[in-house]
């Protein structure tokens, strides 16, 4: 037929309409489609584990329901007179094509590192997918009545799909990780607009078609009749699977949300018990050295001579004194969290904390085999702390150096710039990791195994508790293998910590 | 033949404390830090009656040593006893194939009597802790 549109309208074109209440349902359906299509994003990006028969079912649900938006549409097309009747093995097909496409573009949504072609080929394949699906299914149609194409709305209608696509998807991974109300929003509104546009897309295809008058030479319809019932049958069927579709994607969240809480909960359990055997450790070796003196020297095993003697309650003494420290430990942490801790504030000079630090620690100090220099540049560093607090936090310092650091120097340095102190102990030891930098300072965190360095995991989270109480930041350096160093800041006056 | 005792542990109050008694029962004491130390001592000839090992220690730990130790076939003659802290379970110690596992803080009596069933001569002498006149 040689079929300009213009003569086609202007002499023989048949009069058509769209029945409104059916119209309106295809558009509802599809936005629906476009909303379950972004949902199912953000639970396949959640799901690690069934990620591809989350693909699959979510492409079987978004291709459907595309599908089921231009199918209603269709059956909204009413041309007086004529018996519309659709050919169900290419409907059948129409609709593969859709829910091929879908998974397709699920998948790709699914992928986090798209390049900007490979997302430019995924719409295009969508849109291709969207486009072919309409086609096919007009070509399902059957009916006495002959038409032909305006190829610039069918360009038209092709370009509004692969762009409708290729937006969907950007959204899709735009937002699929934003599990907020905000992103909810950001989600439904994008439904919305990627709904109208695929509906743009379907009458724009259906205002490309022309219709020519009967045509007594096409062969009487088979298939499917086309009817209001029809229609209704198919919208409750897609309403239906994208229901599903979207009650799946909420299930599918809160159970990962549970799944979160769970494993959070069950992180705190087993931190609980590493830190119980640990403190258990920590409090059964002095305990060991003191009861095998003691009963030694009770059942007379050990010599009573003045030397045996001498160094049998010095060992007691030391026992004593670090049991005495473990407690406190213990309890500053349970005051700390309480908020009960009480800072005495009075002048103070932090070159005296520091070097007072280091006799208190000397013979750990000593026995570790480290040497500590304490330097301060233009004397002592004068300021209002809490003397007791800061010596705590020095010698927690100098006694990790010590410990990671066996037979190496320790290097104390005390300053004061720009209004604040700084006290910076640098050590030679084994260093920390990159990726447990962050964490040294939680509570019961250690960057070691215990089954190598004992220790409560304590010391650094009592540090920065301290140095936060008034009104101080403390910093890490490291390298592995090299030293790390701890800086201590502290403003000349302690505020009281909000 | 002397019975000599090599303690490993990484507190140096323990390894006091226990060369201490064990001195004065009647043991030559050896003492190591931690495990390599430990090897060392091993691999100069040291030979131990009995070895009592700490379990956490830094450096070579002793779980690491007594795999070491095996591999070099230093263990052979020696039994192993495992004198550690913490909450660990005595089965899961004593599948690593040591003699004994004595959890912190020990009963000296039980260190004794313990140290007897791994060392001939102290048998002999008496069984328990050893009295002053």
């Amino acid at each position: 037929m040689p079929c300009g549109f213009l003569y086609a309208r202007s002499t023989r074109t048949l009069h058509h309409a769209h029945q409104p209440v059916l119209v309106v349902f295809s558009i509802v359906i599809a936005i629906l489609a476009s909303y379950t299509a972004l949902e199912l994003a953000v639970s396949m990006v959640e799901q690690a584990r069934h990620r591809l028969a989350w693909v699959a079912a979510g492409g079987l649900a978004q291709g459907a329901g595309i599908w089921s938006m231009h199918f209603v549409a269709m059956l909204a097309l009413t041309i007086p007179g004529v018996e519309i009747r659709y050919y169900v093995p290419l409907l059948l097909l129409s609709l593969s094509v859709a829910i091929v496409g879908s998974i397709v573009a699920l998948f790709a949504a699914t992928k986090c590192e798209m390049s900007p072609a490979a997302r430019i080929v995924c719409g295009l394949a969508m849109g291709a997918a969207i486009g072919g699906l309409h086609y096919i299914a007009i070509g399902a149609m059957r009916m006495p009545v002959g038409y032909t194409w305006n190829y610039l709305l069918v360009a038209a209608s092709i370009g509004i799909a692969v762009v409708a696509s290729g937006a969907g998807l950007w959204l899709s991974v735009k937002f699929r990780t934003n599990l907020t109300v905000r992103g909810f929003l950001m989600r439904a509104a994008a439904g919305v607009v990627l709904g109208v546009a695929i509906a743009g897309m379907h009458y724009t295809a259906m205002a490309a078609m022309v219709f020519l008058g009967h045509s007594p030479t096409s062969p009487p319809g088979k298939g499917l009749v086309a009817s209001v019932g029809l229609a209704y049958a198919v919208i409750g069927a897609s309403n239906l699977i994208l229901g599903v579709a979207i009650a799946g994607c909420g299930m599918n969240r809160a159970l990962s949300r549970q799944r979160t809480k769970t494993n959070e909960a069950l992180d705190a359990i087993r931190s609980r018990d590493e830190f119980l055997s640990i403190a258990a450790h920590e409090l059964h070796t002095p305990v060991h050295s003191l009861q095998l003196v003691v009963q030694g020297v009770r059942s007379g095993t050990v010599a009573l001579t003045p030397d045996r003697i001498t160094r049998a309650f010095g060992i007691v003494e030391r026992q004593a004194r670090r049991l005495t420290g473990l407690v406190d430990t213990l309890l500053d942490v349970s005051r700390v969290q309480e908020g009960k801790l009480d800072l005495h504030v009075e002048e103070v000079d932090l070159v005296a904390v520091a070097e007072g630090s280091v006799a208190l620690l000397a013979p750990e100090l000593q026995a570790a085999g480290c040497v500590v220099f304490v330097r301060s540049r233009g004397g002592p560093v004068l300021g209002r702390w809490d003397r007791q607090r800061l010596e705590q936090m020095v010698v927690n310092l100098l006694s990790n150096a010590a410990k990671f650091g066996r037979e190496t120097p320790i290097d104390v340095a005390i300053e004061r710039v720009n209004g604040v102190a700084r006290l910076e102990v640098e050590d030679r030891g084994i260093g920390i990791p990159p990726d447990r930098l962050q964490t040294v300072f939680e509570r019961f965190e250690r960057a070691v195994p215990a089954e190598e360095y004992g220790g409560l995991g304590l010391g650094l989270y009592i540090v920065r508790t301290l140095v936060s109480m008034m009104g101080g930041t403390v910093e890490v350096r490291s390298s592995v293998g090299v030293g790390s160093t701890f800086l201590l800041t502290l403003p000349l006056e302690t505020k009281k910590a909000a | 033949m002397t019975a000599r005792v090599l303690i490993v542990d990484d507190d140096a109050d323990v390894l006091e404390a226990m060369q201490l008694v064990l001195e004065d029962l009647g043991y030559e004491v050896l003492v190591a830090p931690e495990g390599s130390k430990a090897l060392d001592l091993l691999r100069k000839g040291a030979a131990p009656s009995v070895i009592l090992l700490d379990l956490m220690m830094p450096g070579m730990n002793g779980r690491q040593f007594i795999a070491e130790a095996r591999r070099e076939a230093l263990l052979d003659e020696i039994p192993v006893v495992v004198v550690s802290g913490g909450a660990f379970r005595k089965e899961d110690v004593l599948a690593l194939g040591v003699a004994d596992c004595l959890t912190k803080p020990v009963d000296l009596q039980r260190l004794a009597s313990t140290l007897c069933k791994y060392c001939p001569v102290l048998t002999s002498l008496s069984g328990t802790v050893r009295r002053q006149p």
